[in-house]
């Protein structure tokens, strides 16, 4: 499997009044043609920056580095802004959370969905419009003439995400980021929503970049996990591996907090430390029921086999005990 | 997204920002302090009588400048009476104007927002209409006209001007009282049997206490313009009295030979305006804590 | 929308009503219109004697009724100092003052515009204290001490332009650029903030990610949200320049209605003061009312909710 996004060592500082804020703490990150991909975790603990960072749309106060960053073995720190925009589109797009406020009020659906055809003229406008045609109706936006001629408010949430899935859509991109697409809509749209993503990578061959907090979409959707904890992946490998064999405490403190039928949830104590200042050791250690004094020491990345690895002192059995 | 980036960017710069708004609102304030005593002491700190005419002495350049004279600092105007001494009487008529129109049109415009905001509904469609029909009145043209028929004089200015610019008041304190007006605490006045007029004053006023402060702050600098373009205009403070506007208009006569007339009071209103403002937008970045306009 | 404009032109017209009835009574209760016309050594019986001719001594609100009824039918009287329809002595002026007050208005935005989106595109920058030290300047700057700078520096001292009248386009220069000062500080301030918050939106972002130029970003995805508040603050500005004419032109001794007014105030001119009044008012109501229309053409939720 060749890489199309590799990163390794990423990391995010923010500059802020407080200090500065280590949002992303070297991560490793490497995603292959057509496969799904996803990076869990709670709010603040850093994957929509993630996102972003690959997305080259950082706030400007943020820092980036990294040991290596690449898309399709292309240097992406030396990318110039024209390359960016090169790569919105036709190699890498995406969708958001807020359905709501992710499309320009003011605008028609059509002119947002087939603005960035257009600009980087994959054809006339016309062509464009037959392919915003295709793709609404393909991800049930219908009917097609009237829905391009209108507006943002006047659809509901669902309709709105599925016409972001469609510009996105539009230029074929080799990758889609999907930052959290379903958490701003209700139950059974989400379950939609997913289902259309799927089947979309799937017909596309198009990799997908899936940011979520649900463990349970990631069951459903991914073929490979991430799970972030403070700026830091702490678990991945494949969503077989880490689900069913997670070794890492907060992973499996994440399962734990899954609604089943006859379990009630159990929520993870504690909060998520602020990421400033020096940081060592394993952050997730206040909230941990193994915590030990060595957790304040670096934590080296074990390997469980198969590409599984995670960032714990326990050994790989002893969580699920 | 979960916000972090765009509250941390705006962090960073609000905070440069801030800071120099700080300094802003801190400058603003000392100048206008500095002001005020000047004009309470003017007695004490003005060198000569402001109304002493002595035409032997006429059109004296300012001490600094060829002819000047160290006991006419800032020089004659076109009577022999001495410049700086009628600047530092000149700022009386300034605050005077600036204060006292700040409080009557904050009465008016504060009581009307109050009651548009807090009962809604007709009472509010009815403030806003006065509203509009006070914004539809072009403010300098009526204050020119009511205070031409009337004659001239502080009172009349102060009364034209206060009774005129309570738009700005009536709009944001109308705004603000809305947005708390089913606040939680105020419901829990309502239930519990206090009368309107009780609740406004004492739980609604001090949540939008801030707003008005902002407010009086750019309306006192709008004040101290209005009086200084109507007394320009010669439709305000009636000669002799000296007034920054007045003195601009005499010194405007000797434009071409006596710059100095018309620049010493043009400037002294642009640092006093200034200065009000600085402290209305510094007032304003600092009690709210997003710092937006 | 055509509900929505009728029932704002209603309330527009009731506005103006309201606001004619109110200059009428202002300019009849603050003074004596008789004995101010009458001049300082007049005798009573000269004073009386002027206000039975000039219909002054019939009850106000019969005054105002018969003024009410000419006006409606375009008729503002004659002036009482110029013995001449006060409506083509306005008419006369009227093209004067509108190309001051446009092109100020013009210029004002031409200024504002790019400047307040260049300074909220780069928040802190040079250009960002620049543009805020400015506005901050520009707000505490009186329009008749510029004017008179201006005077003095590029009329007298450099002798580049000519300092009053209307004659030439170069005798506009000063006083549009003098109006334009005035209004630039509200205009430039609101550009800016307002930009500002579009551009944290999540649609900003969006198209971003479309790899679209950052100049298309801005100006069709961010500038057509800022602008609303633009167009409808310009409105009422170009309202506010209109009665600020009053001040310019006296200065710069253009013959506009603003000049027209300022004599006509001076002299107790009762009429062409109150034609003045509802010129000016009526103007800013239409404005308004334009701006909304606009507003509401351009924002298809404002669209949707007049409907």
């Amino acid at each position: 499997m060749t890489a199309l996004l590799d990163i390794s060592g990423l990391k995010v500082d923010v500059p802020g009044r407080a200090g500065t804020l280590h949002a992303i703490r070297g991560i490793d990150l490497s995603i292959g043609a057509g496969e799904c991909f996803t990076i869990v975790g709670e709010s603040g603990c850093g994957k929509s920056l993630t996102a972003m960072s690959v997305l080259g749309l950082l706030p400007r106060a943020a820092i980036l580095s990294a040991e290596r960053m690449s898309w399709k073995g292309q240097d992406m720190r030396r990318f110039s802004r024209r390359q960016w925009a090169n790569l919105h589109g036709p190699e890498i797009a995406a969708i958001f959370q807020e359905p709501m406020t992710a499309l320009n009020p003011v605008l028609t659906v059509g002119e947002q969905i087939i603005e960035s055809f257009v600009h980087h003229r994959l054809g006339n406008r016309k062509a464009a419009l037959a392919r915003a045609g295709e793709l609404l109706e393909r991800v049930g936006v219908v009917p097609v003439e009237r829905r391009l001629a209108q507006y943002p408010h006047e659809m509901s949430g669902g309709l709105r995400q599925r016409v972001m899935i469609a510009m996105a859509l539009m230029c074929q991109p080799k990758l889609m980021i999907a930052d959290e697409p379903t958490t701003a809509l209700d139950v059974t749209t989400q379950v939609e929503i997913l289902k259309l993503l799927k089947e979309l990578q799937a017909e596309m061959g198009m990799a997908l970049l899936l940011i979520t907090h649900d463990l349970g979409v990631v069951a459903h959707m991914a073929d490979r996990v991430a799970v972030m904890y403070a700026g830091q992946i702490v678990e991945t490998g494949s969503v077989a591996s880490v689900l069913t064999r997670s070794a890492h405490p907060y992973t499996s403190a994440l399962l734990d907090c899954l609604p089943t039928r006859d379990q009630p949830l159990t929520p993870i104590p504690g909060v998520v430390p602020a990421l400033f200042g020096e940081l060592e050791g394993c952050m997730f250690r206040n909230r941990c029921r193994f915590a030990r004094e060595a957790c304040a020491d670096p934590v080296p990345a074990r390997s469980v086999g198969e590409g599984h690895v995670y960032r714990c002192l326990l050994e790989a059995n002893e969580v699920a005990a | 997204m979960t916000g972090l980036d765009t509250t941390v960017t705006a962090n960073r710069f609000l905070r440069v920002r801030r800071g120099l708004r700080h300094a802003g609102f801190v400058l603003g304030a000392a100048v206008l302090l500095l002001t005020i005593a000047v004009a309470l002491l003017a007695p004490l700190l003005a060198p000569h009588d402001p109304l002493a005419q002595n035409l032997s002495i006429r059109l004296l350049p300012p001490a600094w400048m060829e002819g000047g004279r160290p006991d006419h600092l800032l020089g004659t105007d076109h009577l022999g009476r001495d410049y700086l001494s009628r600047l530092i009487y000149g700022s009386r008529i300034s605050l005077i104007v600036g204060f006292s129109t700040m409080l009557i049109s904050g009465v008016i415009g504060s009581t009307l927002g109050f009651i548009g905001g807090y009962f809604g509904g007709r009472v509010d469609s009815f403030v806003t209409y006065i509203i509009n029909c006070r914004l539809s009145m072009p403010g300098l043209l009526v204050a020119l006209a009511v205070i031409s028929l009337v004659g001239g004089s502080l009172f009349t200015m102060i009364m034209v001007l206060g009774l005129l610019f309570w738009d700005r008041y009536a709009v944001v304190v109308r705004t603000a009282t809305q947005q708390i007006r089913n606040a939680d605490f105020v419901s829990a006045a309502r239930v519990a049997g206090a009368s309107a007029p009780w609740i406004i004053w004492n739980e609604i006023r001090p949540n939008v206490l801030h707003h008005i402060l902002v407010i009086a702050t750019l309306e006192m600098a709008m004040a101290i313009l209005s009086e200084a373009s109507l007394s320009f205009l010669g439709l305000g403070i009636p000669a002799p009295t000296p007034s920054w506007g007045l003195m601009i208009a005499e010194g405007r006569q000797h434009l071409f030979a006596k710059p100095f007339l018309v620049w010493i009071p043009g400037i002294a209103i642009f640092i006093l305006v200034l200065a009000t403002n600085l402290l209305g937008d510094g007032l304003r970045d600092l009690s709210q804590p997003e710092g937006r306009r | 929308m055509a509900a929505y404009v009728r029932s704002k032109v209603i309330v527009s017209l009731l506005v103006l009503f309201t606001v004619s009835l109110v200059g009428f009574a202002l300019l009849h209760l603050s003074g004596d219109l008789a004995a101010t016309l009458a001049g300082e050594n007049a005798s009573a019986e000269q004073i009386a004697e002027l206000r039975h001719t000039m219909g002054l001594d019939r009850p106000l609100l019969a005054q105002y009724a018969s003024w009410l009824a000419d006006a409606a039918r375009g008729d503002f009287g004659l002036s009482f100092f110029a013995r001449e329809s006060v409506l083509t002595m306005f008419l006369a002026r009227i093209g004067t003052t509108a190309i001051l007050a446009v092109s100020a208005l013009i210029l004002a935005i031409a200024v504002s515009l790019p400047l307040g989106m260049l300074a909220a595109v780069r928040p802190n920058s040079w250009l960002d204290w620049m543009v805020s030290g400015v506005a901050l300047s520009g707000q505490a700057l009186p329009g008749f001490f510029l004017a008179l700078m201006m005077i003095s520096f590029f009329g007298v001292t450099l002798r580049w332009l000519p300092i009053s009248g209307s004659a030439t386009p170069l005798h506009y220069v000063m006083p549009v650029v003098v109006l334009a000062i005035g209004a630039i500080p509200a205009l430039m301030r609101l550009t800016r903030s307002g930009m500002m918050e579009v551009l944290e939106q999540d649609y900003i972002r969006t198209a971003r990610s479309k790899g679209i130029s950052s100049l298309r970003v801005m100006w069709k995805h961010a500038m057509r949200n800022a602008i609303l508040p633009i167009i409808s603050l310009s409105a009422v500005q170009l309202g506010t320049l209109l009665g600020g004419s009053v001040i310019v032109e006296s200065v710069f001794a253009i013959d506009g209605i603003g000049l027209l007014t300022y004599r006509s105030i001076q002299r107790g001119d009762f009429p062409v003061v109150q034609a003045m009044l509802m010129f000016v008012s009526a103007s800013y109501i239409i404005l308004t009312l334009l701006a909304d229309v606009i507003n509401a053409w351009l924002d298809p939720r404002l669209r949707q909710k007049s409907q």
